[in-house]
């Protein structure tokens, strides 16, 4: 049995029809796009090479830079704010929440499971100014007086922060759970003889689970940023990348450009950048990590 | 036995008569499939009323002409899969049309008829009104691309219990608009119900107002860029217009979280006194859920004129909304015969559905028709050159910075001149 499993061949049919799925579905269009990348043109007015014209146009695209810059911040902020949540979270369930954790956890989950139209909307409603204020507004003019209220989407900086809270309220149970798998991995022993030595519960987390944890730790980190760089059902539900084009992440203009200007090759050019930032990202981490590994 | 063996006979030979009987019947009502690809929602006015007209066309000529409406939300879903079904070549028989931009390079492939031609070559040249086929083809650069499902007059709409009750007179001028926004909002009446979050309703007004600076020619003009352009003096004040009225807070407090429908209600629930609008809304004026003021209380004043200005009240704001197309390489023995009736009689049809006005010549009119429809349908008469809408002539990507960024326009956050900029930027 070792022999058939130990052989190259057998490995090979295992992998091989998931592997041609792939290919065909993932990487097969992926090299396209990049291809497009280097043509304008769309499906109406066909398609004619122009080298470097698109990737030249990116770089002077005061648009771009724009969309670039708030998808960074969204990115950011987001993942830093769900995974620490997240892990305050797993950190809680394992360390105070014993009797009924298990309701905890699922009831903290349920948002993960919701559409993002439906979160939106929530949201949307909450923030509301008209026609009637919604349940922060009706806070605002309880505490501030009649007035006070704020249209929280009118606002680029306002649309990002209830944009970042919508995804981290969403999100954070998800990321509880998978950092909640790596806490309980940690071996007992070693906290019983940590507890025993009189570590704290802070020394606890900071001296032995926050080490313990880094690769689980990591992985969320790289999840979270590789899914929120290409944020699209959040805009669209709750701004529509407005008010102008403030809280337009760079999924949605690869989209206008491609379908609504009819610029397939600058679009997809858009795309393959957006590849390029989650690559960097997830090297510089997968260096981080493995640096810290070796130390 | 002989006279089982003689039923069966008797049973097997009238089972082959009435298949006989049966089969030319069949023939005559031979299946056939028109697909209808559009934004609208199968509820929605423009497939009830062909779904109306199928059937009606069916029980009249004893055929089997089945519709079948395939929706795609309006903006990128639309457009992906009309973009792909024309590289196939698969658009079917009616679509909504694409951009002024692309619709005439479906023309040129013989994807979209010639409108006018196709009537004429139906034999009911007659039932297109010559003012929506004039329309058509300004929108189309010479040559009517869609069929008008609707023809909208826009303009100003206006409460009356409320100009009335603050001693306003229905405004004639912007001049005069802008005065009794200025009472209105010294009472503590928001004076104008707008989407900021939509952007066109707003955009609309800077356009109207340049053109009656200018003339009817403005934005023909200003897309040429001879004689006047985006950035020229008649666009500039349109602009400052919005600005101003938004700096003294004319639009309201959401203008922009406002969707379309949330703005229309703050005008039909008596919040707020104008409402700059197109006619297509007839069908949510004479919606007695929605309209809390009252149909009786609605009033239309069109596009103001500006004091000075060459703009003249024959000329107003006249569109076809968002035409439907006609793929001739589908026009055939099997579809010829419902298309006539459908294109002859769509006008007829839909203000009898739903009260809304179309550029296809009426010529059966309902029992009873709203005092406002009859108002609006008398008000498109009367216009002798229609204007086109601010949006009409420039690139998708100019249109969408304008629409995008009128709120900024409006809140002051964007100086007149940076929109105007944006605009011309964008329109290459």
């Amino acid at each position: 049995m070792s022999k058939i499993l130990e052989s190259r061949r057998t490995g090979v049919s295992f992998v091989a029809p998931a592997l041609i799925v792939y290919t065909i579905v993932l990487l097969v269009p992926t090299i396209w796009s990049i291809g497009y990348s280097f043509y304008d043109g769309n499906l109406l007015d066909g398609f004619t090479f122009s080298g470097l014209s698109n990737w030249s146009t990116l770089l002077h695209d005061k648009e771009y830079w724009q969309v670039l810059r708030f998808t960074l911040e969204f990115a950011l902020s987001v993942t830093v704010l769900q995974v620490g949540f997240g892990l305050g979270l797993a950190l809680l369930y394992m360390f105070h929440i014993r009797k009924g954790g298990a309701l905890i956890r699922t009831i903290v989950f349920f948002p993960v499971v919701l559409p993002t139209v439906a979160v939106a909307q929530l949201f949307k409603k909450m923030v509301e100014v008209y026609p009637q204020p919604g349940l922060v507004n009706a806070l605002i003019e309880k505490i501030f007086g009649e007035g006070s209220a704020i249209n929280f989407l009118a606002s680029p900086t306002w649309a990002l922060v209830i944009m970042v809270l919508m995804d981290v309220w969403r999100s954070m149970g998800f990321y509880g759970v998978l950092l909640y798998a790596g806490v309980v991995d940690v071996p007992e022993e070693i906290v019983e003889a940590a507890r025993l030595d009189g570590a704290s519960t802070m020394q606890l987390i900071r001296r032995i689970v926050l080490p313990l944890l880094k690769p689980v730790l990591f992985t969320s980190i790289l999840f979270s940023i590789n899914g929120t760089i290409k944020v699209y059902d959040t805009a669209i539900a709750l701004t529509r990348g407005g008010p102008g084009i403030s809280t337009t992440p760079l999924s949605i203009e690869v989209s206008q450009q491609a379908f609504n200007y009819g610029a397939y090759g600058y679009g997809t050019t858009i795309a393959t950048s957006m590849a390029m930032i989650s690559l960097v990202f997830s090297a510089l981490l997968l260096r981080f990590n493995r640096k810290d590994a070796s130390e | 036995m002989k006279i089982r063996a003689l039923t069966a006979v008797a049973a097997g030979a009238l089972l082959i008569a009435g298949a006989g009987a049966a089969a030319p019947a069949q023939a005559a009502a031979k299946k056939v499939t028109v697909e209808f690809l559009t934004v609208q929602n199968p509820t929605d006015t423009w497939p009830t009323t062909l779904q109306s007209l199928t059937k009606a066309y069916n029980a009249k000529f004893k055929q089997n002409v089945q519709l079948k409406i395939s929706t795609y939300a309006q903006g990128d879903a639309y457009n992906q899969q009309t973009q792909l079904r024309a590289s196939q070549g698969k658009l079917p028989l009616l679509y909504n049309v694409l951009s002024n931009q692309d619709q005439p390079k479906l023309f040129k492939k013989g994807m979209s008829a010639d409108i006018v031609k196709l009537y004429k070559q139906l034999g009911i040249p007659g039932a297109l009104a010559p003012a929506a086929a004039d329309s058509l083809k300004k929108q189309f650069g010479g040559v009517a691309l869609a069929v008008p499902f609707e023809l909208n007059i826009e303009g100003f709409w206006y409460n009356k219990k409320m100009l009335a009750d603050n001693g306003i007179a229905v405004p004639k001028t912007f001049e005069d608009l802008s005065a009794a926004a200025a009472t209105l909002k010294a009472k503590g009446i928001q004076p104008f119900a707008a989407s900021g979050m939509q952007g066109w309703p707003v955009t609309r007004i800077i356009g109207v107002y340049a053109q009656r600076v200018y003339g009817p020619t403005a934005i023909a003009d200003a897309q040429a860029g001879t004689k006047v352009t985006y950035e020229g003096a008649p666009f500039v004040r349109g602009a400052k217009l919005v600005a101003d009225w938004g700096k003294k807070g004319y639009f309201g407090d959401a203008l922009a979280t406002l969707d379309y429908m949330p703005a229309m209600d703050v005008f039909l629930q008596g919040k707020a006194a104008f409402f700059y609008m197109g006619s297509w809304a007839l069908g949510q004026f004479t919606n007695t859920d929605n309209n809390k003021i009252g149909l009786d209380n609605v009033g239309f004043m069109g596009a103001p004129l500006v004091t000075g200005g060459k703009g003249v009240a024959t000329e107003q704001p006249i569109n076809t909304g968002l035409g439907i197309a006609v793929n001739p390489k589908l026009v055939n023995a099997d579809t010829k015969g419902w298309l006539k009736y459908v294109l002859a009689e769509y006008g007829n049809e839909a203000l009898k559905l739903r009260g809304q006005i179309t550029g296809i010549t009426v010529t059966k009119s309902p029992a009873s028709v709203p005092a406002l429809t009859v108002e609006i349908t008398k008000a498109i008469a009367k216009v002798k050159n229609g204007m086109p809408w601010f949006e009409s002539s420039m690139t998708q990507k100019a249109g969408d910075f304008g629409t995008h960024n009128v709120v900024n326009l409006a809140s002051g956050s964007m100086s007149p001149a940076d929109f105007l900029a944006g605009i011309v930027d964008n329109n290459k």
